[in-house]
Parts: C-alpha cells; sequence; structure tokens
C-alpha cells in the first residue's frame, strides 16, 4: 500500500519575524484553508478587496474552494497565516495560475490590518521564488494603475517590462477591472446617452441619468427645447461590431424626472453651468 | 435633486467639478473620465470609433464610499466596462494633459497627428504644449513625473496619423469648441503661479475667433462627443 504524500508538505512552512513583531507563519495553501480564504476575503475593506479582485463582491464558497485547492506546480499558492484568534487565521494570500500569455499570473493580498509592515514583500517573493522552482520565468500581474503600493511593490522586486498599447504586461499588467467585452444594449444605451448630452449648439443643458434600476438609462433637455432637438436623441448605434437600435426616452423638462440615484454628466464644458442647474432643478423625493 | 442622487462627472477638462459642486452641492459630485471615441453623424446616429470605451471614476477623496461601491455594481451589472480611481483629479489631469496639450495643438494646426509628429518644429510644439501643462499642474496639487511629456507623446504616435481631437473637428465642421476649458484653463491656472503659457495662449486666442455664436445656427449640426 502506498500513501500519497500531500504536496503542500513539499514546501516547509516557516516562521517569519515582521517590521511590528508579530510573527506569521508562511506555508503552502492547503484544502482546508477554503473556510479561512472566505473569512479573509470577509474581512477585507472594500478598497483592498477592488484592488485584489477589481470588483466589490465577496469571495464566493466555490471560488474559495478552487483557490484552496491548488496543483502546486502550475496553479500554487502560499499564505501567510496567524494565531491571534481562537484558531489561526490568514492574512495575506499570493498564488499563481497560468495566464493564456503563457507567463505565470500573480494575484496577491495582504489583509489591512497588516498591510505596510513587508509582509507583501514577503508574499511576493514567496510566490515568484515557488514559481521559479517550478519552471517559470515569465510572471505577470494585473494592478490598477493607481494602486501605487502595489505597483511599487513590483518595481521593488522584478524587472518590469511594460506592455504595448498602455497596458503593462509581464511582471506589471494594468486592464480594466470589468474584463467583460459584451456588447450588449446596456452598454449602448448608455454610450447614446453621453452623446445626446454633447449638445450641438450649446443651448439645450442635456443631462444623462441613469434612473432606479441600473440597466436603463434616459436623457432630457431643457424646457422649451424643440421636438428637432429630443428627436436628436441617439436612437442608432453605429460601432465597428454592427448596428443597433437604442431605446432612449427624452424628456423636455427635468422637473417631471422621477427621482434618480445617479447622474451621469456629460455635457461638452461650454454647456456645464445651464446642465447643472437644470440638474439642481430636478425634482427629489 | 433627491438628497441621495450622484451625480458622476464625466467632463473634460479640469474645472468642470467645482462648477457642479458649486450648483448640486459638493456631496453630489464624483468625478471621472471616459476614454471612447464617439461622433454623432446625424440626428439620433452615434457613431462609435475603435473600442468599446471605460469609465473611470471616484470620490475626489479617493475613498472606496459604499457610494462608489453602489455605482461600480451598477456599471457591472450593466456590463460598462468601468475602474474605480482612489486619485480621481490625477486621472482627471492626465486625460487633460493629452487632450488639451497634443488635442489643442492638432485642432491650432488643423492636422492629424501624423505630420505633426513627423516636422521637428510641429513637434516641439506638441512638446511645448504639454510641458506648459506639467508646468501648472503641481501648483494644483497634482505633480506628473518627469517623463509624462515623454510619455504623452509616445500616446500620440502610437495613434494613427489622421488622428485628430473632438475640438480640430469641430473646428472643421464650425461647431462651438470646448478651448475655453482646455487651453483656456491653462492660461487660466497659469496666471497666479506666474508660469508662462503662451502656447495655449496662442490656441485660445485663434480659436475663439472661430466660435460660432449660439444664436447664428440653431440647428447645427450635430458634432462629436466626447473623445479619447
Amino acid at each position: 500500500m502506498t500513501v500519497e504524500i500531500p504536496r503542500y508538505l513539499a514546501d516547509p512552512e516557516r516562521a517569519v519575524i515582521l517590521r511590528n513583531g508579530a510573527s506569521v507563519r508562511v506555508r503552502a495553501i492547503r484544502p482546508d484553508d477554503e473556510r479561512r480564504l472566505l473569512a479573509l476575503c470577509g474581512r477585507l475593506s472594500p478598497r483592498t478587496l477592488y484592488q485584489r479582485f477589481f470588483s466589490f463582491r465577496r469571495l464566493l464558497p466555490e471560488e474559495a474552494r478552487a483557490f484552496a485547492n491548488v496543483d502546486y506546480d502550475r496553479r500554487m499558492a502560499v499564505v501567510a497565516e496567524v494565531d491571534d484568534g481562537p484558531e489561526p487565521e490568514l492574512v495575506g494570500v499570493a498564488r499563481y495560475g497560468p495566464s493564456d500569455e503563457g507567463t505565470a499570473d500573480i494575484g496577491l493580498v495582504v489583509a489591512d490590518a497588516w498591510q505596510g509592515l513587508g509582509l507583501g514583500s514577503l508574499l511576493l517573493e514567496e510566490i515568484l521564488h515557488a514559481g521559479e522552482q517550478r519552471g517559470s520565468r515569465k510572471f505577470s500581474a494585473d494592478v490598477l494603475t493607481h494602486n501605487r503600493r502595489a505597483l511599487g511593490l513590483i518595481t521593488r522586486h522584478t524587472a518590469i517590462t511594460p506592455a504595448l498599447g498602455g497596458r503593462r504586461r509581464h511582471q506589471r499588467r494594468v486592464r480594466s477591472p470589468c474584463g467583460s467585452r459584451s456588447r450588449d444594449d446596456k452598454t449602448r444605451r448608455l454610450l447614446a446617452c453621453a452623446s445626446l448630452c454633447s449638445d450641438p449648439v450649446g443651448s439645450a443643458d442635456t443631462t444623462g441619468r441613469s434612473s432606479r434600476r441600473a440597466d436603463t438609462t434616459s436623457c432630457s433637455s431643457r424646457e422649451g427645447r424643440t421636438w428637432r432637438r429630443c428627436n436628436n436623441v441617439a436612437s442608432r448605434c453605429a460601432t465597428p461590431e454592427g448596428e443597433s437600435t437604442i431605446p432612449v426616452s427624452a424628456v423636455g423638462n427635468t422637473k417631471r424626472l422621477a427621482p434618480v440615484d445617479l447622474v451621469l454628466f456629460c455635457v461638452k464644458s461650454y454647456d456645464t453651468e445651464p446642465a447643472a442647474h437644470a440638474l439642481d432643478a430636478a425634482d427629489g423625493p | 435633486m433627491a438628497r441621495d442622487t450622484a451625480v458622476v462627472i464625466l467632463q473634460n477638462g479640469v474645472d468642470n467639478v467645482e462648477a457642479i459642486a458649486s450648483i448640486v452641492g459638493s456631496g453630489a459630485v464624483l468625478a471621472g473620465a471616459v476614454y471612447v471615441a464617439l461622433q454623432l453623424a446625424g440626428p439620433g446616429v452615434v457613431v462609435r470609433a475603435g473600442g468599446e470605451g471605460r469609465i473611470v471614476f471616484g470620490e475626489l477623496s479617493g475613498a472606496m464610499t459604499e457610494r462608489v461601491q453602489r455605482v461600480a455594481s451598477a456599471l457591472e451589472q450593466s456590463r460598462i466596462p468601468h475602474e474605480v480611481s482612489t486619485d480621481i483629479t490625477r486621472v482627471l489631469w492626465e486625460k487633460f494633459l493629452f487632450i488639451a496639450g497634443v488635442g489643442g495643438v492638432t485642432a491650432l494646426a488643423r492636422s492629424g497627428i501624423g505630420p505633426l509628429l513627423a516636422s521637428p518644429e510641429s513637434r516641439r510644439l506638441l512638446t511645448a504644449a504639454c510641458e506648459e501643462i506639467t508646468a501648472i499642474a503641481p501648483g494644483e496639487g497634482v505633480p506628473f513625473p518627469a517623463d509624462a511629456v515623454d510619455r504623452v507623446i509616445k500616446q500620440a504616435a502610437a495613434l494613427p496619423p489622421q488622428w485628430r481631437s473632438s475640438m480640430a473637428r469641430d473646428l472643421e465642421e464650425g461647431r462651438q469648441l470646448e478651448v475655453e476649458a482646455l487651453s483656456g484653463a491653462v492660461v487660466r491656472r497659469g496666471l497666479k503661479p506666474g508660469v508662462p503659457t503662451p502656447i495655449h495662449r496662442t490656441i485660445a486666442a485663434c480659436l475663439s475667433v472661430h466660435q460660432p455664436s449660439a444664436s447664428a445656427e440653431p440647428h447645427a449640426p450635430p458634432h462629436s462627443a466626447i473623445q479619447v
């Protein structure tokens, strides 16, 4: 009979003292880290959550399961663990997985209370080392352009190869957090609205609004504008992918609009003031 | 306007946020930038050239407020590419550097970006127009890195040679220009700290004589909208 030795044991656990004197254990992730990952994600501030996942959505249990179960080769993760509470909890995770470009794509997060102590640096070194041991030479990461702390960290630890076209590839890459390439009506509605809001002659103060339903948009122009103006609402949208017709409702008087949650203010700058006054005059609840 | 209405300002320029906040209240406004190339081709017809576009927005304070999350969530549900910035003022200035610096010169010269970059004289003009902006930016609390102008010129070089700003297209087609909010804003901001802005002064002056009066042509042809 052979007993399979869990592969996470191949990477020994070690204790590290951080700048504040606290001790953390750094080790390979294990399948039983699933609930600890969920707990860690639940504790992240919105800002940290967004900087890691480019979304404010919390991790789902099935995602946590997938994150906790790696193959220790093409997919690998290391965690930082502390014994502060009744049971050990995770305060940082770094991982990589295969990217479409053949690089090892890195994800890294440090719990808010543990940031600024060198833990990110430590975890990045650990995961780079783990990847290199397994034959990876090129790593990539998606980092928000204004996440200076992460960009600084990567700059210090890696040789950065900038990417073409405004994105940064390999060790540093920037991409939109919403990677959706969908071109459905909802997207076009907003674009149509933005177009309407730039008024040709500068006398109509149009504002684009999305109503209480996130997926609907309506546009308005100042009272007294002619039908021609209202008729100028974008109804057809031509894009490189094809043409579509977009339902856009326009009103002649902002006062008649129902209360709205969100206004996307898109007029040309010379129309700013009248548009802002029309907006201010719109009815409250 | 409802008490909790969020107003996300997606205009070009660096003066609009303050202007709108003074009317609707500073608590209501968030700032943002749109990156998309759109044109109104005729009544009710929008043409988008290039990619799908993207909105970058955030609280002026940089905080990840609950309101930011709600707006991001609405955009996500609508599958609108977006990014939340914790440094939105910088985002606005970075866009401003490009559209006022590079875009302003394409309008003044009535030329696509390709020929402007190919001629050493006009290339120097582009660089100098951008440098005037990076010179006033520290006074606004938004210092640019030392290589900012080089990067903008490289960014411009990556565009199709015929590319020109929406203001350049508006000029060609006799529409009202955003020059006051672009070069005009550079000139105004240079006055107080005494930063010379002769190029933007020239752009603002030369283009001002091409501003059509609002009443002269009540049914002017539709014009281009937001530009990259």
